[in-house]
């Protein structure tokens, strides 16, 4: 069985699309031939051993005792006991959670030669050099930045070579991602703000003026707004969403605009910078025919009727210039497509574009096409689908796509990366745990 | 929990005060109180009654209740007697704000001294809200004749996580933060109420020249405080001078009921102070 795509991005030209396989990077290239058929240029897995990482804190904590220990004897005057048992390290037991290395966060640097990741394994943030001109692998690892807590979400600056990193504990971290400067000590890192929330996605803004801002969005439904880099001045809270938020989306040729989504049945667009929603879109009557069975409350939340229903909206996306805006509800088998006004930030529904199984993650940054991949567990040959803005409409690229899921079968195979059962296969839907069940 | 202090108990005095008590205080609890109507004195409740963990994690998700926005916080239930019906609107705004009110021993102090400004106490533990809520009541119904008390109120909620849901920006005048949960372990810094990326949201509740005021019996905790105020460049320190003459720190000291225990039991109590400065030019 061969494992889906969990997440996709393409290049501007969208003559590369980069996928994450488990715990690897998949480069796939157009072939120069013009006949529309991909290739595998590059593959990069993440290995970090995670084992040597608990070694090291099991032998500090266990030195620290020790001394601790001896420096409590000297006071009362007893032996020091030299001989002292070397520690084990602990290994997970049977039944023991399994662990996935999930890659999150592929982003490009803006002349798309370096491409960052947000690794689980180490908890860092990793910069890969890409170089077409290998021939046997465009991917070469150049740096790690390793974090206090698991990174969640990224984003570029206009400074080269500085992302940010918003993390599960709720704290923003800004990262060099330049391979020649020297990755800093993860004690020595300190969070330019936070939250006392978890962060689900970070945005980079500048205003009309020219000023810098970070927008931060948690699972506390906040939006906030901070000065960059005085992220210490909090400039504005944007109030709108009733639960969890988790994408932000500034529009490329609007960036007064902010659109947000998570666990609503709406998709907010903001004017961010003066604090105003401009519109509330709502798409619960567009999903209806869309929910599956997955969409059910869980049993222990769910009411009487067993009728309750709740959905994320997974991922919201919009073009370099194309007024449109394209969104994604987990686990459901359809896309959004929505017309944006630029004047007054109201959207209208275009197009549902309909999908064979169901959707796991896009891509917008071509100019007038998405990728789109999807669960293949249940139809084995769909793995990705091109479609292309034509007519006022988007429709499926039939040629790129086949060719696409035809190189993917290919050369997961002969890069043994097919997985033997369901179980093997990594969480691909982890948002809807975000919602909120109040304990007490 | 120990053996007999099932909340289920029905023979329990404890269950059976609370049950009267949260009656009481869904009838008593948004009215403006007449002086028509204080022929008897309502008694002040009794802290052993709502005894109640001294520990709420700050990260769980609790049940709370917090208002969309800030414009959608609904004051007049808990300063009925600063709403206006002919206008609909609150006539005064919330300006002081008590972080972890406990008790509520700062709040009842705080009344008089400033009868024109509007004090919250914010506070998780439900069981301490609920005993604040009751002695709130019973102090206004027991100064019907002098309206006194109408300018303190409580609510539970999580101040870290919230409150830019309650208070617009710039809004508060003074923030306390009296004898705070002082996490000792090191993993458990984020969860004190003082952090560099906290401070930031305090600085944004704030209005230029706000006060922030911390005391705390633990030395640890209050070099941790004054070390993360000092840092953020948005605070500044206030003078010893400043302090000595400040009303609210002599209330402070002596008003809270952590304060009077630390007193009993002859601690030290440290104070500091913070001014929030202007907000620097932005680059």
């Amino acid at each position: 069985m061969i494992h889906p795509l969990q997440a996709v991005l393409t290049t501007n030209d969208g003559n590369l699309v980069f996928c994450v396989v488990e715990n690897n990077i998949l480069v796939f290239r157009v072939g120069h031939s013009g006949g529309g058929d991909f290739t595998l240029v590059g593959r990069w897995t993440d290995d970090a051993d995670k084992s040597a990482l608990i070694k090291e804190k099991v032998l500090k904590e266990h030195s620290k005792q020790v001394a601790e220990n001896n420096a409590k004897r000297q006071k009362t005057g007893e032996a020091i006991v030299s001989h002292v048992k070397v520690p084990k390290v602990p290994q997970p037991g049977k039944g023991a959670p399994a662990f996935y290395s999930m890659i999150r966060g592929l982003t490009l640097s803006s002349d798309e030669l370096l491409l960052f990741a947000c690794t689980d394994s180490d908890k860092s943030v990793i910069t890969l050099g890409i170089d077409l001109q290998n021939p046997t692998d465009c991917l070469k690892f150049l740096k790690r930045q390793s974090l206090p807590k698991r990174p969640n979400a990224i984003s570029l600056t206009s400074e080269e070579s500085i992302v940010l990193v918003a993390d599960k504990f709720g704290d923003v971290y800004r990262v060099s991602v330049d391979p020649n400067v020297p990755a800093v000590k993860e004690s020595e890192i300190e969070p330019i703000l936070g939250h006392v929330s978890l962060l689900t996605d970070v945005a980079y803004a500048t205003d009309k003026h020219g000023r810098k801002y970070v927008i931060t969005a948690d699972r506390d439904e906040h939006i906030r707004v901070s000065h960059y880099p005085q992220c210490y001045i909090i400039d504005n809270m944007l109030f709108g969403h009733k639960t969890f938020v988790t994408s932000l989306c500034l529009p490329q040729w609007n960036p007064r605009l902010l659109l947000s989504g998570g666990g609503d049945a709406f998709i907010c667009v903001w004017d961010w910078k003066e604090g105003q929603l401009l519109d509330s879109f709502d798409f619960s009557s567009l999903l209806r025919p869309h929910l599956n069975s997955s969409h059910l409350a869980p049993e222990k939340f769910q009411n009487e009727k067993g009728d309750l229903v709740e959905f994320t909206v997974a991922q919201i996306k919009t073009f370099r210039e194309l007024n449109l805006v394209v969104f994604s509800i987990e686990q459901s088998n359809c896309i959004f497509v929505c017309q944006l006004d630029g004047a007054s930030g109201k959207l209208a529904h275009l197009q549902t574009v309909k999908l064979p199984s169901h959707v796991i993650a896009l891509d917008c940054s071509q100019s007038d096409t998405f990728c789109v991949t999807m669960d293949s567990r249940k139809s084995e040959d769909n793995f990705a689908e091109f479609y292309t803005y034509n007519n006022g409409l988007f429709r499926k690229s039939v040629g790129k796509t086949d060719a696409f899921n035809k190189c993917i079968v290919e050369s997961v195979v002969s890069q043994n990366l097919t997985v033997e059962t369901e179980e093997g296969i990594y969480p691909l839907y982890q948002l809807k745990c975000l919602r909120k069940r109040g304990e007490h | 929990m120990k053996a007999g202090m099932s909340l289920d108990d029905p023979s329990s005095k404890r269950q059976a005060y609370r049950a009267k008590k949260q009656e009481d205080r869904q009838e008593m609890k948004h009215v403006k109180i007449d002086t028509q109507n204080t022929a008897n004195k309502v008694d002040l409740p009794r802290k052993r009654f709502y005894r109640q963990r001294a520990h709420s994690n700050p990260f769980s998700d609790h049940q709370l209740e917090y208002p969309l926005s800030p414009g959608d916080m609904e004051w007049k239930l808990l300063y009925p007697a600063f709403y206006d019906e002919s206008t609909g609107l609150m006539t005064k705004q919330v300006t002081i704000a008590d972080i972890g009110c406990g008790f509520g021993g700062l709040l009842v102090d705080l009344s008089p001294q400033f009868p024109d400004k509007l004090i919250l106490g914010m506070e998780i533990r439900v069981q301490v809200t609920n005993y604040v809520e009751d002695r709130i009541i019973a102090l206004r119904a027991n100064n019907a004749e002098t309206s006194a008390y109408q300018n303190i109120s409580v609510l539970r909620g999580n101040a870290m996580k919230f409150l830019p849901n309650f208070f617009h920006k710039a809004q508060l005048e003074k923030m306390f933060f009296c004898f705070p949960d002082p996490h000792f372990k090191q993993r458990k810094h984020k969860a004190r109420i003082i952090t560099n990326t906290l401070l930031s949201e305090y600085a944004y509740v704030l209005k230029e020249g706000g006060v922030v005021y911390t005391i705390t019996d633990v030395e640890d905790l209050h070099n941790w405080m004054k070390k993360h105020l000092e840092e953020h460049p948005l605070f500044e320190r206030l003078s010893s001078q400043w302090e000595e003459q400040d009303a609210c720190v002599q209330i402070m000291r002596n008003a809270t009921e952590e304060g009077k225990k630390v007193a009993r039991k002859q601690g030290d109590k440290f104070i500091a102070c913070f001014k929030r400065l202007p907000t620097p030019t932005i680059i």
